[in-house]
């Protein structure tokens, strides 16, 4: 499973990124999660599982959804504001069917 | 009344917010700028090492002029190569944005082939050379033929990709057994060619009839514009925008990415005027990248790292727990988790403080830069650097760090009394 995270400037999704890889570490998976700038989105659709936007590029949600077949889905506010990457794996995992 | 502003949000500026961050001129110009950050941090750093802020002939013997002294033996010892460093990054930042915008433009089109980076570069050069001897001339390569390198970056690049999807005069070399990189090139000699000497041919046109070239022309048609940037009210306005825009939850770049080529042009002139020889008090620009970004947006945009502070020494479990989350991204400008998870994002009670902290500083520092109490900016330390490291940095000027300082105070005591009002509101829900 390939994470793709996605906000301006790709930093801070970072933070994510390094809690999401602990869980899915946890989760016996290899940890595989990038974080982007959107604008170079473009470049790192390939092999992606699902493309998580930060909300505050909630708006481009589908924008980038038709350029992919793979599930985009904006990070709930307050999962986001707090780092909860525990709450982000599992909806990845819902909407992943896994 | 909240639900129905979210929802007035989310169906009538969210669609605008997408409109403006998917146009592929202004994404290509973020994306390009994003690509040269590192040019004007190496370029700010080469210049601050061969420019010691004092001259230490003019010094009292003691310690600080002993150190200057250093600094200068230091400066002329390292020159020869720092110039170069200097001269390859702000100096030529105008033809970097020509062939980054045909590098971003190939990528949204999906064109995979040098010729239009060429046919891009080829046609700034012509541009921005244009002289009445008809050499190259690199004058307008720096931050005086921005504009121009956008401009006519665009046209060109849209001229020639149209000239081939179009086919004119397409030389098919298909089937012949030629590679296909060789098709490429070959094939497209006659776009090429309409392009440049298109290009050629106009801008000898304008010189011919008005003595001025492109840029020059440019220069006179943007200068409202800029003007208009660079003012107190500009500087208001701009950034009582953006922090409306955050305080919905969208992000700044819908707006700041078409501010770029001022902040940047204005950088450049500041640091052209400063390498050759302007006292950093009497550059030409208040409002440049590191203004806005190392002495307005403390901690981010909103200048929430007196907030940050605030939530990190909170009475509240909540605001705690978010503050030690937010405290280290804040230093560096990160504030998101603060935004997002404080929450500031649709906060009716820290929406006025959200909304005027940073315009404030704009203002503050605006009046202590134009007023010549603190060194105007020259060079850009990034904007993820630490705000009192940056402004000396931007400034090299110890007065611009103690304005940083103070007004990261002055933001904590706005911030303070709406903070305290929330808390109590977050304290009675943690006590039921």
């Amino acid at each position: 499973m390939r994470i793709v995270l996605a906000c301006n400037a790709g930093m801070s999704t970072s933070i994510l990124k390094m809690k999401l890889e602990q869980e899915m570490t946890k989760d016996g998976k290899e940890p595989n999660v990038i974080a982007v700038p959107v604008s170079e989105i473009n470049d790192h659709l390939e092999n992606a599982s699902v493309i998580l936007l930060g909300p505050q590029i909630r708006f481009l949600k589908n924008e980038v959804q038709e350029k992919t077949d793979v599930p985009v889905l904006a990070i709930d506010i307050k999962d986001y504001g707090s780092m909860n990457a525990v709450k982000v794996y599992k909806t990845v995992k819902e909407v992943l069917g896994e | 009344m909240m639900n129905k502003m979210s929802q007035f949000i989310e169906t009538k500026v969210a669609p605008v917010a997408t409109k403006l961050s998917s146009q592929k001129y202004l994404k290509a110009l973020q994306s390009t700028f994003l690509f040269l950050i590192p040019f004007f941090t190496i370029g700010s750093f080469a210049l601050v090492l061969i420019s010691p802020p004092v001259d230490y002939t003019t010094m009292e013997p003691g310690f600080l002029q002993s150190i200057m002294a250093g600094w200068q033996s230091f400066a002329d010892f390292t020159s020869p190569v720092l110039d170069y460093v200097f001269n390859v990054t702000m100096p030529l930042m105008s033809l970097y944005v020509a062939l980054g915008i045909s590098y971003n433009l190939c990528k949204e089109y999906k064109i995979n082939s040098m010729m239009p980076l060429l046919v891009t570069m080829s046609s700034f050069i012509i541009s921005a050379s244009m002289n009445a001897e008809r050499t190259l001339s690199f004058a307008a390569f720096d931050a005086t033929g921005l504009f121009t390198a956008i401009f006519v970056g665009i046209i060109s690049f849209e001229l020639y990709r149209v000239l081939v999807e179009k086919k004119v005069g397409r030389i098919n070399l298909e089937g012949s057994g030629v590679p296909p990189a060789l098709a490429d090139s070959i094939g497209n000699l006659v776009p090429v060619a309409i392009v440049v000497v298109l290009t050629a041919f106009l801008n000898n046109l304008l010189f011919t009839f008005t003595s001025i070239n492109l840029p020059q022309v440019i220069t006179i048609i943007m200068n409202p514009l800029v003007s208009a940037v660079d003012n107190i009210w500009g500087v208001i306005i701009l950034a009582v925008l953006v922090m409306v825009f955050w305080w919905f939850g969208i992000h700044d770049s819908v707006i700041t990415s078409a501010l770029d080529p001022f902040f940047y042009s204005n950088l450049g002139a500041n640091a052209a005027a400063f390498a050759a020889g302007t006292a950093a008090m009497a550059l030409p620009h208040v409002v440049t990248a590191p203004f806005w970004w190392n002495f307005m947006a403390i901690g981010g945009s909103g200048a929430t790292l007196g907030l940050a502070f605030l939530a990190l020494t909170s009475k509240s479990k909540q605001l705690r727990t978010i503050g030690k989350l937010s405290f280290i991204p804040s230093l560096f400008n990160i504030n998101e988790p603060l935004i997002f998870g404080l929450p500031l994002m649709y906060n009716p009670i820290m929406m006025i403080p959200f909304i005027i902290v940073m315009p404030l500083n704009g203002v503050i520092t605006y009046l202590a830069m134009s007023s010549g109490l603190v060194a105007k900016t020259f060079a850009y330390a990034s904007w993820n650097m630490f705000s009192p490291i940056a402004a000396l940095i931007d400034t090299m000027d110890i007065k611009a760090v103690i304005l940083v300082i103070a007004l990261i105070i002055i933001d904590i005591l706005i911030y303070l009394p709406f903070f305290k009002a929330f808390e109590k509101q977050k304290l009675a829900e943690e006590e039921e």
